[in-house]
């Protein structure tokens, strides 16, 4: 008795601090996880920035902000569909984690990540390798794990 | 936590622990800025009157991609919001603490004219209650019918010898 009053008491205090979004990273069947691969070749300063990025938007409940230029998100058309890169900007470079948005799940699932100058990534080619990526995670290939 | 707060590991590296500690600043005032004004129910244009900036500083405010927020614009802001925008310096320690709780709604701050108003509410509450402890001399209240009594002891009590100790069983 008193043990599953513990235990709702436990689910209760946790679906409390449960945040808004859940982030998760992608893991292909070769056990490679991009975004934590692309995440290991940033400086300290654009690391900082993107987990603060992710910090911020687990925890909005609403990321649609009334004017689309100030969205911390983008979903991608033509090419590139069915993928949404978050928009980040640390001294004046822009960085674009990759990813897939499930919004019915509230979820946000990381398939990769770059700079973007102009029509150039660094690395070159990211969003057709996020692109066959999402085809794989779709395929039901590979898995995903918690962001951290 | 989807996303675990869990930064305590990354902050050992000194680049790291550095940037972020910079980067929190730019990135959460904002956070902070835009959360309390939805909470509010404020439009941007709203609080921008409020805090005596155009609506255009407001926007930049919320947006942490956008230049480097002035403490200037922070104090007023919180004038506006009628609340007090602390620069204090904090441990790695309590900074965790603070930022693993950080939600939309833990940022919420009422404002003094709530805050107080709710004090006065509660004081007048207080004056309001009749104290009920027996006095010296002022008989006890009877006990329901049926309840059987039993008078333990005359205890002295802190305030007077008439608090006779009673027991009551069904």
């Amino acid at each position: 008795m008193r043990q599953g009053l513990y235990a709702i008491l436990h689910y209760a205090i946790t679906w409390s601090k449960m945040p808004s979004w859940e982030f998760l990273d992608y893991i292909t069947e070769r056990h490679e996880n991009p975004i934590q691969d692309w995440y290991g070749t940033l400086a300290p300063q654009k690391q900082a920035a993107f987990d603060l990025l992710v910090a911020m938007l687990s925890e909005t409940e609403d990321w649609d902000e009334p004017k689309k230029s100030k969205r911390k998100y983008k979903e991608l058309t033509r090419a590139h569909a069915g993928l949404c890169e978050l928009l980040l900007k640390v001294n004046r470079t822009n960085l674009r984690p990759l990813g897939v948005l499930r919004r019915e799940q509230r979820q946000f699932i990381f398939l990769g990540g770059c700079e973007k100058h102009g029509f150039w990534t660094i690395p070159l080619g990211a969003f057709s390798r996020a692109l066959r990526l999402k085809e794989q995670f779709e395929q039901g290939k590979g898995g995903t794990h918690e962001h951290t | 936590m989807s996303t675990p707060r869990d930064i305590w590991a990354k902050l050992r590296n000194p680049g790291y622990r550095r940037a972020f500690a910079a980067e929190q600043c730019k990135r959460l005032i904002p956070f902070q800025v835009r959360a309390l004004r939805k909470r509010r129910g404020l439009s941007q244009e709203e609080l921008a009157r409020l805090s005596g900036l155009t609506q255009g500083v407001v926007s930049r405010a919320e947006d942490p991609d956008n230049g480097n927020l002035t403490f200037n614009t922070a104090i007023r802001i919180a004038n506006g919001f009628d609340v007090v925008f602390v620069g204090k310096f904090i441990s790695f320690s309590e900074f965790e603490k603070w930022y693993s709780e950080l939600s939309e709604d833990s940022v919420d701050a009422p404002s003094f004219e709530k805050e107080d108003s709710e004090r006065k509410q509660l004081a007048d509450l207080i004056g309001s209650i009749v104290d009920i402890r027996p006095r010296p001399g002022q008989p006890i209240a009877p006990l329901p019918q049926g309840a059987a009594i039993q008078t333990m002891q005359t205890a002295r009590t802190p305030i007077g010898e008439a608090g006779t100790a009673l027991v009551g069983s069904r």
